[in-house]
């Protein structure tokens, strides 16, 4: 359940636009919740005619109480430990204390979200102040310093009596903290001109931005009690460590726009962008992007058609940068804390930390794209048609490298990728008057290849004691599912038996039986919007879908692995028992995972259609409003993730246990579902 | 107040050259400056390495990797747990493959050990490879830059010895790996005989600068390598490698006798295991420990409710084979000192079937201290050596000798003289006695497999498992005297081939 309160000031004079806005949501674990509100303000001043001032400020203060997911409950993951653990333990022993799976050593999951208090608190204060100066007709200085403040704070306390970790550690009290600074400074000058139909617009300028991260976290052990939460009540320091990092970039910024007439528009950019993540010699790249667009319907040698009101024809070709990596990393980092005692004292030791790369540069995309817009019947209808072909070169990516090199992986440019897709996107206003009826569609067509891999394979998406899911090669998609074909249960011993490279059927395939077994890139995304209004209510449905990618779903490896002492699904009641049964659920093996590794056998089909919101709106009428002297009120509902209709087995086929990663998509590993909300809201403006 | 037109242009000139010249000091000048960063809390392979002080600090980190989980407790996973000495127990899928000797190539611990054992070699490359160039002049006080060196490659050899022995062949890398490229960081196996030819050079360079100890202090002298450890270590490869030489076994074991460190056997045995005599006489070489952030967690795992404070289900449960070893032996010393019985709120498939159940606890770690123990492992003690220097004797034919040996470990274990009467006798008998003497150590699997045993030796076991009251089959073949190379990183270095037996 969430509520929203906006709260919004339109002034004219100084004060141009201040923002108020509160959300709160308890999630759908356990103990889970969020707290969130903000409010911004701006500034502006005319000095004079030829001098301008302003400012902006924002303030957000966020907090949450987290819950691990994406892991076993070995590992502390509550969804997998909400499902594997079996649910006759009960959850607290008569002493209070919480119970565990007599077979092995963890708690239920109760222990992973009550046991433990967990808050995160994060204040976010973003400010700029600028200046504009008319330095003569036309042209134009903009001088602009920004700031961005974060403070995040972590709280952590286990009390020392309730769970056996914190009973064999006396209770544990964290607290970390994480700043960051962050500071961007723009000088830019700009030039207007228009001469009859033509109209120019030149600008230039330079850039530079820093950013300071500085970390400091403190751990105690030996708590007396569970009145002090804060590790000043430990009597042991575990933990007690700060560190600082920085990363600064340069840019120096042009760009021309010409337009004549309104009919043939021309955008020229070229940037130069410098980054302290590169080393020297790597640290500047060179960006240009052009973009040209022809407005046929205003040609004179279109016919006057009636119900055509504007066609554009669309073109660009660019290059853009990436450096989204940390601020050092070209260089080979030599780690601090490797510390050993010697003598009954404690030394300092080092240890390399990263591998050198000296190589390491720009990662650039080239996108070239053509598109078409075209509006209708009094731009009732709108068309807008895209194809694009992006190649990523030197894509900067960590490579799991071979552990004999001490290092787990590399930050490397390896190779070429390719993107190429259609968008479409259709606007229609189907019922205009006081009853309306408004569509959007949208739909998207993309295909990912890697082109060159510099002869390497990309893997990524380990699951625990199965290996790696993910595998990206050269000629194929990004995050292609590697694994083994399963064949089915053999009916005389309730094995799992696979096909292997010649078609034949095993119970131990090699490693060089694995084949491709899955896709997890969709054919096409798709999204719907309805809004339909009648007087002062408003409704809307939005629908979002994805067609044709598969779910590598490691859960049921662990709710249907049978091999060891955890709660299975009820899938497995259909699990072979004796000889001659035909079923297509292996038998129960314990400590062996033959008949459970990565295989087709967890393949799904991860297609969907959700109901992504529904809300509904009142406007308070003007009348009833001007009696109070506020401009406008609405109130709406809206119900989040209320439908989905998919052929998944699992919680939520929108989710990827490795986050963003574009090499290991499309895995759940009792990963967080989306979940269903309904939010009330009230806007109100003055 | 109005002001002039004229006035409103020379404020304006003089703002536009203000403006411009802040615009260019920040976005012009320096700009490379500006980018060029060095990591704050951090060094860099540039700067690291220049002084005596940052060669000591890169030679710790070489130590630290004595507190992986590999040297905490995988060790004993891969030498106890695995052969006739202990069970799993616990609850760890992926222990309990092990202990039924059902080795899949993508069990996570073997990919860890891997890893930590390759990572901890990088650091001893690290050492090796910078400490020659480092320009210090208090390096080269009292020979200290010839003696870092020579603990570097021990270390080296050490890590070495624990892949070969585990994969067989392995790659070799001898020095800090520092490109990118495929062609040099997948290497393919080195053979066998290659990584012990490697082990012997790195230990005789060790030999050529390790002093017998590095002054008074014995929490110095048994937590660096000395000559008496990296003579320790060459006996114990002489007798692992395929072409054993017992010859040099007997030599370097009397070469650690001989050390001015004054190895000898303490006494009383219970003293080894009691936490109250780290670094004693008899230790030549043993991880350190003080509790706090240098902590050992591994007794947590093994020790019963009364001493660890948890209840759940503990690991490294001593088998019914073990514990009946001791016993023919009428062994009581050493068997008090390496077990605890006691009943707990858990089953055990081995030792009885129900709740309450009376089952022993490998002990010789005695405190768990929340996680927190500074209970160690020996990485060489005396009485090892003295097993090796018997075995050697017998295998050379000098079967008195070899007794005399055996009868020192026995007597200390308040056990009478040694019936064994032929060489084959004998060698059992020292086997044996190393299995009771060397539980828990991380020795056995080792011992089987050198003498060419462990088929036999797991075959003939008569493990009940008492949920169904079956003989467990370990099925132990040939093939299974090595591990599988780990598929992850088969995955991440095409040019590893994988042991036979395994695919």
């Amino acid at each position: 359940m969430c509520f929203v309160l906006h709260n919004s000031f339109l002034n004219c004079s100084t004060i141009r636009f201040s923002q108020y806005s509160w959300v709160e949501q308890k999630g759908a674990v356990r103990s889970s919740s969020m707290d969130r509100y903000n409010f911004k303000m701006n500034l502006d001043q005319e000095v004079n005619d030829w001098f301008k001032l302003g400012a902006n400020i924002s303030y957000s203060h966020y907090s949450d109480v987290d819950v691990s997911d994406n892991q076993a409950i070995n590992q502390g993951g509550v969804i997998l430990g909400m499902l594997s653990t079996p649910p006759n333990i009960g959850v607290y022993n008569a002493d209070g204390t919480f119970t565990s799976n007599p077979f092995q050593d963890w708690e239920n999951p109760v222990a992973f979200t009550d046991g433990s208090d967990r808050s995160y608190k994060s204040q976010r204060l973003l400010g700029n102040v600028y200046s504009e100066v008319n330095i003569i007709p036309d042209l134009k200085l903009r001088t602009n310093l920004g700031i961005e403040y974060t403070n995040s704070v972590y709280d952590y306390f286990l009390d020392p009596f309730r769970t056996s970790y914190g009973r064999a550690r006396q209770g544990i009290g964290r607290y970390n903290t994480n700043l960051s600074n962050f500071w961007i400074f723009e000088n830019i000058l700009s030039y207007n001109k228009s001469i009859d139909a033509h109209s120019f617009n030149v600008m230039g300028g330079a850039v530079a931005q820093k950013y300071l991260w500085e970390n400091s976290s403190i751990e105690r052990i030996g708590f007396a009690s569970d009145a002090i939460t804060t590790p000043n009540a430990g009597s042991t320091i575990q933990n007690a460590d700060a560190n600082k990092s920085e990363k600064a970039n340069a840019s120096f910024i042009s760009r021309l726009n010409y337009n004549y007439a309104d009919k043939y528009l021309l955008t020229a950019n070229f940037r130069a962008d410098g980054s302290s993540s590169f080393g020297p010699g790597n640290r500047w790249g060179y960006f240009p992007s052009f973009s040209a667009g022809w407005r046929i319907s205003q040609e004179s040698f279109m016919p006057k058609w009636h119900f055509l009101s504007d066609m554009k024809l669309r073109a660009g070709w660019g290059l853009v940068g990436n450096d989204k990596i940390p601020g050092y990393a070209y260089l080979g980092r030599v780690g601090v804390g490797a510390n050993y005692p010697i003598g009954g004292v404690i030394l300092p030791g080092t240890y390399p930390s990263s591998i050198e790369n000296r190589n390491l540069k720009w990662e650039a995309t080239e996108q070239k794209n053509i598109g078409l817009d075209v509006a209708l019947f009094n731009s009732r209808l709108v068309i807008v048609a895209d194809a694009y072909i992006k190649n990523t070169s030197d894509l900067l990516l960590y490579v799991n490298l071979p552990r004999s090199t001490g290092f787990s992986s590399g930050l490397q440019n390896v190779g070429k990728l390719e993107n190429r897709g259609l968008e479409f996107q259709v606007t229609s206003r189907n019922v205009t008057g006081e009853f309306t009826w408004d569509t959007d569609f949208n739909i998207s067509f993309n295909r990912n290849k890697v082109i060159d891999a510099v002869g390497q394979e990309i893997i990524g998406g380990g699951v625990a004691g199965r290996g790696d899911v993910s595998y990206s090669r050269e000629g194929k998609p990004l995050g292609l599912f590697y694994g083994y074909v399963a064949g089915g249960v053999d009916p005389s011993n309730g094995m799992m038996y696979y096909i292997n490279r010649n078609g034949a059927s095993v119970y131990k395939p090699s490693p060089e039986d694995r084949t491709v077994i899955g896709n997890p890139n969709p054919d096409f995304l798709y999204g719907m919007t309805n809004t339909f209004g009648y007087r002062n209510f408003d409704l809307s449905f939005f629908l979002q879908g994805s067609q044709g990618n598969d779910i590598f779903n490691a859960t049921r490896i662990e709710t249907e692995g049978m091999i060891d002492a955890k709660n299975q699904s009820r899938k497995v009641l259909n699990r072979w028992k004796t000889p001659g049964q035909v079923t297509d659920i292996p038998r129960a093996m314990a400590d062996n995972t033959d008949n459970s590794i990565i295989s087709t056998r967890f393949v799904e089909d991860g297609s969907y259609l959700r109901v992504k919101a529904i809300t509904l709106g009142y406007e308070v009428p003007r009348d009833i409003l001007s009696r109070f002297n506020l401009q406008r009120v609405r109130l709406h509902v809206t119900g989040e993730n209320l439908f989905t209709f998919t052929g998944y087995s699992g919680y939520d086929p929108e989710v990827n246990a490795f986050g963003t990663s574009n090499v290991a998509l499309g895995i759940d590993y009792g990963t967080y579902p989306h979940t269903r909300n309904v939010i009330f809201g009230v806007n109100v403006s003055f | 107040m109005k002001s002039n037109p004229k006035n409103i242009s020379i404020m304006k000139i003089k703002n536009i050259i203000h403006y411009i010249l802040v615009g260019a000091t920040i976005g012009l000048t320096s700009c490379d400056d500006f980018l060029d960063l060095d990591p704050i809390s951090e060094a860099t392979s540039g700067n690291a390495y220049s002084t005596a002080s940052d060669a000591e600090a890169a030679l710790t980190g070489a130590y630290d990797s004595f507190q992986s989980e590999y040297y905490i407790w995988d060790n004993i996973i891969f030498n106890d747990v695995i052969s006739d000495n202990y069970y799993a127990g616990g609850d760890n899928p992926e222990v309990i493959a092990v202990a039924e000797l059902n080795f899949s190539p993508t069990n996570g611990r073997l990919f860890n050990n891997w890893t930590q054992l390759y990572n901890a070699i990088s650091k001893a490359n690290v050492v090796l490879q910078k400490v020659p160039a480092i320009n210090d002049l208090k390096l080269d006080q009292n020979n200290r830059r010839e003696q870092i060196l020579g603990e570097a490659a021990f270390l080296r050899a050490f890590h070495y010895y624990q892949l070969v022995k585990m994969w067989g062949g392995v790659p070799l890398v001898l020095e800090p790996v520092a490109s990118l490229d495929p062609a040099e960081t997948q290497l393919p196996r080195s053979s066998v005989t290659e990584v012990y030819a490697q082990i012997i050079r790195d230990l005789e360079f060790a030999l050529e600068r390790l002093p017998e100890v590095y002054g008074p202090s014995q929490s110095v002298n048994k937590a660096r390598a000395t000559s008496g450890s990296a003579n320790a270590l060459m006996a114990t490869v002489y007798a692992h490698k395929p072409d054993r030489d017992y010859q040099k076994v007997l030599f370097y074991a009397q070469e650690v006798e001989k050390s001015a460190a004054g190895y000898r056997l303490l006494q009383n045995f219970a003293h080894l295991f009691d936490g109250n005599h780290y670094n004693n006489d008899e230790s030549i070489m043993e991880i350190q420990y003080t509790g706090d952030t240098e902590a050992n967690w591994g007794p947590q795992l093994l020790l019963p409710p009364s001493i660890s404070g948890d209840s759940w289900r503990k690991f490294v449960v001593p088998s019914v084979n073990l514990i009946n070893a001791f016993d023919a032996e009428g062994d009581v010393i050493r068997k008090n000192a390496s077990f605890l019985f006691e009943s707990v709120p858990w089953a055990d498939e081995f030792w009885g079937n129900t709740v309450g159940s009376s089952i022993p606890f490998a002990f010789k770690w005695k405190s768990a201290n929340g996680w927190a123990s500074t209970n160690r492992q020996y990485i060489f003690r005396l009485a090892d050596i003295v097993l090796l220097k018997a075995e050697a004797l017998n295998e050379l034919d000098q079967l008195e000798s070899a007794r005399i040996e055996l009868n020192r470990i026995r007597s200390r274990a308040g056990l009478g003289d040694t019936p064994a009467s032929n060489k084959n006798e004998m060698r059992l008998a020292i086997l044996n006695e190393r299995r009771l003497e060397l539980c828990q150590e991380a020795r056995r699997w080792d011992d089987l497999r050198r003498l060419n045993m462990a088929v036999e030796v797991i075959n003939s076991l008569n493990e009940i498992d008492l949920r169904t009251n079956v003989r467990v089959d370990f099925n132990m073949t040939e093939n299974k005297m090595l591990l599988p190379i780990p598929q992850q990183e088969r995955n991440r270095n095409p040019n590893l081939s994988q042991n036979p037996g395994y695919n």
